[in-house]
């Protein structure tokens, strides 16, 4: 199955949808891409998610551990994401080009419509590439090689500061 | 004589909540910290000294929610905290009710995923936590609370 297959080849292209819900139509979309790019469909793992579609052409599994995660997020080159925080986050971490594809509430993929809006807030940062129809993603897919990395900040220490104050009971 | 170090609990489900969570470590290492999440695995990836891992819950299933409160309330009694911060969601929620009836200091820090209007939770967290923050400037002048800057 999908997750003995972790472990088969580097991973370039990293999939991964969260662990609340699937995200079939992110699934397929790269599904059908890597269908027409049999060169490169091997060192493509996707997160399926729990129940999600099984891809026919990429390796995939339900879940990654926070270990198999770390793994493939070092060899990957980009990374393909709905719009969660937390795969945002990771991307801003390890400096890797995200492809961002949000979760649509009115195709029933989310309780609300908050990834367009988490979406709309990212895009344009650099690194961070937003996809909101299959010819976009499919056409950064086939120059994953060449899109521009993200650059990490640090949190404002003024904001540590004032947790701090918190904490001592001063705020 | 040197006063006894605060105590702080830190809380936040897997995923989003615990990045944003740990972006604040610096702040928690100047003080005795323990942290809760619901992923086992990214503690100690984190190279935290004191966790605990709790069942995640959503208001869909009843019985996550009484058994994730059970787990939360086992963590209270043993670490007793000064202070209580969470990123969300759920977990901390449960998180912030237990603080305040213990009298920690408490302080809700809504997700930077809620750029439109709060969280149902951070609604919830304003009712509750002394203090809570927005990651949106926008969205704190809407809800009526603050904004200290975000956790990227």
């Amino acid at each position: 199955m999908g997750a003995a297959a972790v472990t088969a080849m580097p991973v370039k292209i990293l999939v991964t949808v969260g662990t609340q819900f699937p995200f079939d139509r992110l699934i397929s979309m790269v599904d059908t891409w890597a269908a027409e790019r049999p060169e490169k469909k091997d060192s493509v793992l996707m997160q399926t998610g729990p129940g999600g579609v099984q891809p026919q052409h990429t390796q995939y599994t339900e879940f990654l551990s926070p270990e198999e995660y770390r793994v493939a997020i070092e060899s990957a080159e980009v990374l393909v994401a709905h719009a969660g925080i937390g795969s945002i986050l990771t991307a801003l971490e390890s400096g890797l080009p995200v492809i961002i594809v949000p979760r649509r509430f009115d195709l029933g993929e989310h309780r609300n419509d908050h990834q367009s809006s988490t979406a709309r807030e990212f895009s344009g940062r650099k690194g961070i590439y937003l996809a909101l129809d299959e010819k976009t993603l499919k056409s950064l897919l086939d120059q994953s090689e060449t899109l521009e990395k993200p650059e990490n900040q640090d949190v404002d220490p003024r904001f540590l500061s004032k947790v701090s104050d918190f904490i001592m009971g001063q705020r | 004589m040197t006063p006894k170090p605060k105590k702080v609990l830190a809380v936040a489900s897997g995923g989003g909540h615990w990045k944003q969570l740990l972006r604040l470590k610096p702040v928690f290492e100047s003080y005795q910290s323990y942290y809760i999440t619901t992923i086992d695995g990214l503690p100690q990836k984190s190279g935290v000294e004191h966790y605990f891992i709790v069942s995640d819950c959503s208001r869909d299933s009843l019985m996550s929610v009484v058994r994730t409160h059970f787990q939360i309330l086992r963590i209270f009694i043993t670490v007793r905290p000064d202070v209580v911060i969470t990123t969300g969601a759920a977990p901390g929620l449960i998180a912030l009710l237990f603080g305040r009836l213990i009298f920690s200091r408490t302080l809700w820090i809504d997700s930077i995923a809620n750029g439109d209007q709060m969280s149902m939770s951070g609604r919830l967290a304003r009712k509750l936590a002394h203090k809570v923050l927005s990651q949106w400037p926008s969205v704190a002048q809407k809800e009526g609370v603050e904004y200290w800057g975000q956790l990227l």
